[in-house]
């Protein structure tokens, strides 16, 4: 089933390109504002973000096209129980209570640009610098890739159209447009545009749960139309102890592999300063209350009036809600089309810090270590180059892979980041862990993790792979930095 | 250098919340719903409002970095 939206006019069009082409020029002022051909410039904005940047570019890189169509998609298949989401999402904020004071003065000290710059300055162990970046990378890689095929969806839902295929062209056109303006203007211009991007996506937000109860009533409307379906009551059940179980995994894995993304670090390191980032978190533990739980919200309404979607159909049902709003007439229509701006808001901002971060640990992490004499100029070269050739890669995989529903993408990249947590967590707390057994736990982690994904299923006994690696993990690091001789003296934080 | 939030009060409030929070223990034929909602994601959701609260109540204090 493909149920688009009825077709925009050449109002709503003009509105989506002008919104489109601000992004651009957001990026060209980002271009302008450059201080310096620096890595330090182009990948941390210089001197860093104050209070109202760092939060809207927070908020607007960690929801995303999945919180929009890949939660709606999840509430509408399993019901009530993906309000784990809101749990897992607040988990996250919980786990930077032990990362984010020692990392960011220890960043501010010693200028740091990617997370592997932390570890080469506590561990002076390239082979684990060098492992972890390459995780990093494959973890966002992945992530993006997500982000580019909900980019498609989210278009090909606007058109019915069977004379082009609008997946590709979406694909194509949003991410060379991302593209250019984040090799414009680097963080400056992802963290502008997350500012442009975080205001549209909070206003759709808001307008989507306003809509949502006058079009379709308030939750008591849903609860008696999903009674009514067959099968529908489970939808409203509390989860039973298998569920219960997949609740705390989802919370721990989240919790843990999101605090460790790479974009998301970069922005503790990019924060003007301690404080801006200590309140900047204070507001951040309280959105999941409104994102995370209206997608919940807008999942239950869908499940009670347009049941039936199955697979990739059941993540796009966002769109379907849509389509009745729009139906409603010349004010429904111009909600959507705002709605509409949202959705692309929320994907790309997501999106492009998760580009700008892959192409700064490309160009920082690897280039720099194999060519220790490169300038910082073509270090900067290098990420632009990078970033682009990625892009082009990504974007042939969303199109070839286009039917992989959005969940499982999602899964796999915390199997991977969650392995990391000893380097980090532990790291920055105890001076006696050690580089070697570090290393050496990370990758039995991840054999294990990806064995297990793999080889097995995503989540034997209802717990994620990555959850089996890491107790492994932690008890190799722990136990090796214990039993090893003494290593030349760290500082912890 | 200790952590700020290196205590296992604060974490053991965190497990506390965690396990509220989590409707592990919610008996599986409960209809009950408030407002329309089932009355246990009510209790889950209100979990996690707590949990938010105490982080921001947590994060009032000044790290050691700011008084450096």
């Amino acid at each position: 089933m493909n149920e688009g939206l009825l077709p925009f006019g050449t109002g709503a069009w003009t509105f989506i390109t002008l919104y489109l082409c601000s992004l651009l020029l957001v990026g060209w002022w980002g271009y302008r504002a450059r201080r310096e051909d620096s890595m330090k410039d182009f990948y941390l904005a210089g001197s860093g973000f104050g209070f109202i940047v760092l939060v809207l570019t927070l908020y607007a890189t960690q929801y995303s096209g999945n919180t929009l169509f890949g939660f709606t998609g999840k509430t509408y298949r399993i019901g009530y129980a993906w309000t784990m989401s809101v749990h897992f999402m607040t988990a996250v904020i919980v786990f930077y209570l032990l990362l984010a004071p020692k990392l960011q003065a220890r960043a501010h000290s010693r200028g740091f640009i990617t997370p592997a710059d932390y570890l080469h300055d506590r561990f002076a162990y390239p082979p684990l610098s060098v492992l972890a970046s390459i995780v990093m990378i494959v973890a966002l890689s992945n992530y993006l890739l997500a982000q580019l095929m909900a980019m498609g969806r989210a278009v090909e839902g606007l058109s019915a159209s069977t004379e082009i295929d609008v997946y590709i062209w979406a694909v194509v056109g949003l991410a060379l447009i991302m593209v250019v303006y984040e090799t414009l203007g680097g963080l400056r211009a992802v963290a502008w545009t997350d500012v442009l991007q975080g205001v549209v996506l909070m206003l759709g937000f808001v307008i989507l749960t306003v809509l949502v109860f006058v079009y379709f009533g308030g939750p008591e409307t849903s609860a008696l139309k999903i009674l009514a379906q067959e099968g529908g009551g489970e939808k409203l059940q509390p989860p039973d102890w298998a569920m219960s179980r997949e609740w705390f995994s989802y919370i721990f894995m989240v919790g843990i592999g999101a605090a460790l993304y790479p974009q998301a670090i970069q922005r503790l390191y990019a924060a003007r300063g301690p404080t801006v980032l200590r309140r900047s978190l204070q507001v951040m533990a309280f959105l999941p209350l409104t994102a995370t739980l209206i997608a919940v919200f807008i999942g239950i309404t869908a499940l009670a009036h347009f049941p039936g979607l199955e697979g990739a159909d059941a993540d796009r049902v966002l769109t379907v809600v849509f389509r009745d709003i729009q139906a409603q007439g010349s004010v429904g229509y111009w909600l959507v089309v705002v709605l509409f701006a949202a959705v692309l808001a929320a994907i790309m901002s997501t999106a492009d810090s998760a580009l700008l971060s892959i192409s700064s640990m490309f160009s920082s992490d690897l280039y720099r270590r194999a060519t220790p004499g490169a300038s910082q100029k073509s270090l900067t070269k290098v990420g632009k180059a990078s970033s682009w050739a990625l892009v082009v890669i990504l974007v042939v995989l969303a199109i070839a892979l286009r039917h992989t529903t959005l969940l499982k993408l999602l899964d796999r990249k915390f199997d991977l980041l969650v392995q990391l947590s000893p380097a980090f967590f532990l790291g920055l707390h105890w001076s006696g862990l050690r580089a070697r057994p570090v290393f050496a736990g990370l990758v039995v982690g991840l054999a294990i993790a990806l064995g297990l994904a793999f080889g097995v299923s995503g989540k034997p006994w209802g717990i994620h792979a990555g959850l089996y690696g890491l107790p492994v993990n932690l008890v190799i690091a722990v136990g090796g930095s214990l039993l090893a001789p003494k290593e030349r003296p760290v500082t912890p934080g | 250098m200790k952590g700020p939030y290196l205590s296992l009060k604060v974490w053991g409030v965190y497990a506390a919340l965690l396990l509220a929070a989590v409707p592990w223990y919610w008996p599986a034929d409960d209809e009950t719903r408030w407002g329309g909602v089932p009355a246990w994601v009510v209790v889950a959701v209100a979990g996690s409002a707590a949990v938010s609260i105490y982080t921001a109540w947590l994060l009032r204090r000044p790290w050691p970095s700011e008084e450096e």
